[in-house]
């Protein structure tokens, strides 16, 4: 199942993880969220985002 | 899971504010110009933001990229603690929650869980989604 869990700190700085998404689907899912949000302090994409992106180049 | 994102929360959407005013029981004030600081200073602002129990006031003032909020954080004002500090903390965790909760709606997604953490973060989270 495809979640998204949201932590909003005490100060308003939120922290967003997406789970069950495959490749790069978790980034267009949250891309609006973000934009409307504020500014983005860091981005990490997880170890299954480049293993996805290395199997679309090895097919 | 497979993405992290970090963000600093903007204020940029008055109807948000004015839903998190609700939910701390602060009452929002549209278009009142000025708002109460020490003695009979008052900041200029577009809207205004009163505490209960609080003397002074929270100035809602237009900023580039949306609303900035000033205030005086004196303790005997009120407003610090009131606030959870210099920063209007709690008022931004607050607006922050409803954003959030407002933009996943839109997106297709329901909440399947709200709770308060340990060191007073609140974990949301959400599921389905178009």
């Amino acid at each position: 199942m495809r979640t998204i869990n949201v932590t909003i700190g005490p100060g308003g700085e939120i922290e967003i993880e997406t789970k069950g998404f495959k490749g790069r689907a978790c980034i267009d899912a949250t891309k609006d969220l973000l934009k409307a949000l504020g500014k983005v302090t860091s981005d990490t994409p997880t170890r299954e985002i480049h293993e996805a992106e290395r199997q679309k180049e090895r097919a | 899971m497979s993405h992290i994102v970090s963000v600093d929360t903007c204020i940029n959407d008055l109807d948000a504010l004015k839903v998190a005013c609700k939910a701390l029981e602060f009452n929002f004030h549209e278009n009142q110009t000025g708002a109460k600081y020490y003695g009979d200073a008052r900041e200029s602002c577009a809207h205004a933001i009163t505490v209960p129990g609080a003397a002074f006031e929270i100035a809602v003032k237009a900023a580039e990229n949306g609303w900035h909020l000033a205030y005086d954080p004196w303790e005997s004002g009120g407003l610090s603690r009131a606030l959870g500090g210099k920063k209007a903390e709690r008022l931004v965790q607050a607006y922050a929650v409803e954003k959030v909760r407002k933009e996943m709606a839109r997106k297709g997604y329901r909440m399947t869980t709200s709770r308060k953490g340990a060191n007073g973060e609140q974990q949301l989270v959400f599921a389905g989604g178009r």
